[in-house]
């Protein structure tokens, strides 16, 4: 056969040349392509390079079915002597396999909890259409260190909807106050309500299961009702047209339904009603000077938020060219995780993004250190596999089988923890979801990105945990581990040790911080407030009872087990006083401006409290001028007015006048969170919302009875409504509370996993040292001697830990700290503490490994030298 | 010592007749010229390898050529115990003919 001489060479196809390379064996390969290709050229010159592809490609079509079943039938084999090779080890070292899964699938499970809260976070406001193009107007107040107010004024909405046609639609919204509502027999108190214009569901959608929101809103007296309160109020009955009865007075026809507002939406309600009612109820709705209304805006497609904020910025000046405050537009999407502004009450239950980059990276810091403890126990057994290895190699398995096989048992045992940590999430949700005060669930079905995100957890932890492994022990030669060479390498053990020693940093520092979070709540609780909270209940002056109040007080009174009664604008510690700063009083340096806070009270209202006076008098009835003309002061606004002998000195706010007859001690109108600031009561104008009864501490449930008897002649159509002073204190304390609780999860998480990672070093270490531990049994050591010396070494691990931890503790401690006016004090105990605590776990967990070490039958591993 | 089978005997013949030529492609078209009828490469390689295997015959890569890519051939020889084994078969063939008189009907 003569060369084949063309210009252009005839080459076999390429795609059937790759298959054949890739499938045949080095042996075979080049004598049998040689051959294809020989034959394909003589094919060539008799009849055509398109006949000779078409035979080439038939010859590796053909050879295709069995050679692809050939290579299934030889990994299946492989497959499944891996798989009984991973089964086997695990059922050997059961103890270990447990560890090692359980270790893994708690830290799987901390990420999917985690993450399941950081998504659901992330998620606020994001279901409306338009949730992009909204936005609320912020006010940029001029005043030095004051946050950006939410509220704005009234017209603004209005003026910015004509003024800028960036500006789309605009809608106010007002929240609501506590209304009683009531449809036939069927009445209740409702908290959770909003005021807004017709635009509103132009604006938001959400979604209406009855009624048209073009219109639903327009009417004067219509409401919109959710889901939830359809069927509390009208159960089964079509809701549509049915009026409901507000505060007994005024009917309100339901002109729709919408779906349960979702958990992830920042406005919460149970209904709305028109913000032109407000007008009814004596608010000016239409006037420019109060910032008390929340204004949100649609912006057109092509305008983002910054863009308008610049336009909008300066618009108060035209309105008021005095105005120097600025506003700019806060995304929608944001309102939940940014929000740190003046007066934002509509978003009660918002969060700090802070929060989420803490927790999001709480939550890849543990799988991280689950990963590398798991990877650090294979690693550390590496010894007991190497004999394994080594045979694999001597019958032939390349390196690259090694690694695969490694890292598809780390994969199967990753995935085994998948499956425990999915186990775990779902029997802790329920604990998650109180402590975190969400509804959250595993929604594998509505969101694609969830178990994607998963599988991509799984799949990194499978991967990155088992890639040390399968190289470090793919690297064995076979000649040396088969004659058992120790293959131990003293430098691996220091990057265990750093990450030990790190993680009991970690560890510590969340129980010295656990320790500080619930002797600080203690002390909240334990601390005099400067008035007795014990015995003291409160109940909410509506209705009747406020026109009624001395007569009530005077019936209550009969009763001998209620010592006495007062009533105040506002509850202890939750201070919503009124505040001013336009005060004079005697001797006062005109220079001078103290802002003070206000609270109006009735007679008794300090002996009721367990108040005491430091210098002058009680407000008295023996004085009838009280009621017009008496100021009693804190002892803190004393001291900041700066005068000797306050009592008698005469004292104005704003146009009125008074005279200060008392100073009353300070007390904690305030949480705890802040410090006593200066506080004025008076009785003149008094706007009294509480009433507050000192009962005595026997028969409590017939003192209520009786108490609610009254309420219920004087108030029959409202829901008798009480609760304790103190109960109501301690909620106030929740957030702490819940920061406590997640601090013990945390802290046992962290302590478990540092349990891990401390186990796989003694397991690494000791079994270094075996030869070393066997001789000196030889030479007449005692057990126990032993496992002192081998603990002797993983203490100083904790101790070196401590000494890292602790600064660190003292110092983020501090800072939390910080949030509280009063606050206990660090002591040293609470780190030591810590530490002996830290440093007993660990010897526990050693001490399993040194005492078997230490037990162990010297013969056994010295016999082979 | 076992039979050859005719398959492995009409490839053992194959590489003889070829002398130093015989590798797959002249084997296969030798026996398929012989055999008047294809013969697939996997029926010559396989039986080849196998036959190697047993120590029938033995293989080598040769100098690579032009006309092949540039990749080697593997020449076949049959070795001795190779040929041992095709004249025992044939010893034992001619026996079992002599004094048949048959013809194909």
């Amino acid at each position: 056969m003569g060369l084949i001489k063309t210009k252009k060479p005839n080459l076999p196809p390429p795609i059937s040349q790759w298959i054949l390379k890739r499938f045949l064996s080095p042996y075979s390969q080049i004598p049998l392509i040689g051959d294809l290709e020989e034959e394909f050229h003589l094919i060539c010159s008799q009849s055509g390079v398109k006949k000779a592809r078409f035979w080439y490609r038939c010859q590796v079509l053909r050879s295709l079915p069995s050679a692809f079943f050939n290579f299934i039938i030889w990994s299946m084999d492989m497959f499944k002597n891996y798989l009984k090779i991973a089964l086997r080890n695990i059922s050997r070292n059961k103890g270990y396999s447990f560890i090692n899964i359980s270790g893994l699938a708690m830290g799987m499970a901390c990420c999917i909890l985690i993450l399941l809260w950081v998504q659901d976070e992330l998620s606020f406001d994001r279901f409306h259409h338009h949730a992009h193009r909204l936005g609320r107007v912020m006010l940029e107040v001029t005043d030095a260190g004051q946050r950006p107010w939410a509220v704005t004024e009234a017209p603004l909405a209005k003026a910015l909807k004509e003024e800028f046609p960036e500006i789309v639609q605009a809608t106010r919204i007002q929240v609501g106050s506590q209304f009683q509502l009531r449809y036939k027999e069927k009445q209740f108190k409702e908290i959770h309500n909003i005021f807004a214009e017709p635009a509103f569901f132009e604006m938001f959608t959400f979604p209406f299961l009855s009624g048209n929101p073009q219109n639903a809103l327009s009417g004067k007296h219509s409401m919109v009702i959710t889901a939830r309160m359809a069927k509390k109020y009208f159960g089964t009955e079509n809701p549509l047209g049915k009026t409901l009865l507000l505060n007994n007075k005024l009917d309100f026809q339901v002109t729709g339904v919408l779906q349960d507002i979702p958990n992830n939406s920042h406005l919460k309600f149970d209904f709305i009603l028109p913000f032109i009612w407000l007008e009814d109820l004596g608010l000016a709705i239409n006037d420019w000077g109060n910032n008390n209304y929340f204004t949100y805006v649609l912006l057109d497609a092509k305008t983002s938020s910054a863009q308008a904020s610049q336009k909008i910025s300066g618009y108060l000046r035209t309105i008021n060219p005095q105005d120097n405050s600025k506003l700019f537009i806060q995304p929608l999407t944001q309102i939940h995780l940014h929000s740190d502004f003046e007066y934002d009450v509509l978003a009660k239950n918002n969060n700090d993004y802070k929060y989420i980059f803490i927790f999001s990276s709480i939550a890849i810091f543990v799988l991280c250190i689950a990963c590398i403890n798991f990877m650090n126990l294979a690693t550390a057994r590496a010894s007991s596999r190497a004999k394994e290895v080594g045979l694999r190699k001597v019958v032939g398995a390349y390196r690259r089988d090694i690694i695969k096989q490694f890292i598809g048992e780390s994969l199967f045992f990753t995935f085994a923890a998948f499956g425990l940590a999915l186990l775990l999430v779902l029997l802790f949700l329920p604990v998650f979801n109180n402590l975190a005060g969400k509804q959250l669930n595993l929604d594998f079905l509505h969101n694609i990105y969830f178990p994607l995100g998963l599988l991509g957890i799984a799949l990194f932890a499978g991967f990155s945990s088992g890639c040390y492994p399968a190289f470090y022990l793919s690297a064995f030669q076979p000649a040396k581990v088969l004659k058992k060479t120790s293959t131990a390498n003293p430098k691996r053990s220091k990057f265990r040790k750093t990450l030990v020693v790190s993680q009991f940093c970690l560890a510590i520092i969340l129980m010295v911080g656990t320790s500080v979070i619930h002797s600080q709540i203690d002390y909240i609780r334990n601390r005099k407030l400067g008035f007795n909270k014990e015995n003291l209940i409160y109940m909410p002056l509506i209705g009747k009872m406020r026109q009624e109040y001395e007569t009530i007080k005077t019936e209550l009174l009969a009763n001998t087990n209620i010592l006495s009664i007062t009533a105040s604008s506002n509850l202890p510690s939750f201070g919503r006083n009124w505040t001013t700063n336009n005060l004079d009083w005697e001797g006062r340096n005109p220079e001078e401006t103290i802002l003070m806070q206000g609270t109006d009270v009735d007679y008794d209202y300090f002996e009721t409290m367990g108040m005491q006076m430091s210098a002058g008098r009680n407000f008295s009835r023996e004085f009838p001028t009280d009621e017009d003309s008496a100021v009693i002061l804190n002892e803190t606004a004393v001291q900041a007015m700066g005068i000797p002998s306050p009592v008698g000195k005469r004292f104005s706010v704003g146009d009125w006048q008074g005279t200060i007859v008392g100073v009353v001690k300070d007390y904690n109108f305030k949480s705890l969170h802040n410090k006593i600031e200066p506080l004025i009561m008076v009785m003149v104008d008094r706007q009294l919302n509480y009433l507050f009864a000192r009962i005595k501490s026997h028969d409590m449930a017939g003192t209520i009875n009786f108490i609610k008897s009254k309420w219920e002649q004087y108030n029959p159509r409202f829901p008798f409504e009480y609760n304790f002073v103190d109960t109501l204190l301690d909620n106030m304390y929740k957030n702490e509370e819940r920061i406590r609780t997640l601090f013990n999860y945390f802290t046992f998480m962290a302590m478990f996993i540092s349990c891990i990672g401390l186990f796989g070093l003694a397991f690494y270490l000791t079994e270094q040292r075996t030869k070393e531990i066997s001789i000196r049994k030889v030479l007449g050591s005692s057990s126990f001697k032993i496992v002192i010396i081998l603990s002797k070494e993983f203490v100083k691990w904790v101790l070196l830990a401590n000494v890292i931890a602790w600064p660190l503790a003292y110092y983020l401690m501090g800072i939390w700290l910080q949030n509280f006016a009063y606050r206990t004090s660090l002591n040293i105990g609470t780190f030591l503490l810590a530490g002996a605590l830290a440093i007993m776990i660990a010897l526990i967990t050693v001490s399993y490994q040194a005492i078997k070490a230490a037990t162990a039958n010297p013969i056994d591993s010295l016999r082979y030298e | 010592m076992k039979l050859l089978s005719s398959h492995d005997e009409v490839l053992l013949l194959a590489i003889l007749r070829l002398k130093d030529k015989a590798y797959g492609m002249t084997i296969r078209r030798e026996v398929s010229q012989a055999t008047g009828k294809s013969w697939s490469i996997g029926a010559i390689y396989d039986p080849l390898y196998r036959m190697e295997k047993k120590g029938l015959v033995e293989s080598f890569l040769s100098d690579p050529t032009r006309e092949r890519g540039g990749r080697s051939k593997r020449i076949f020889k049959v070795k001795k115990k190779g040929m041992e084994a095709l004249l025992s078969h044939k010893k034992i063939r001619d026996g079992l003919w002599q004094g048949l008189k048959t013809k194909a009907t």
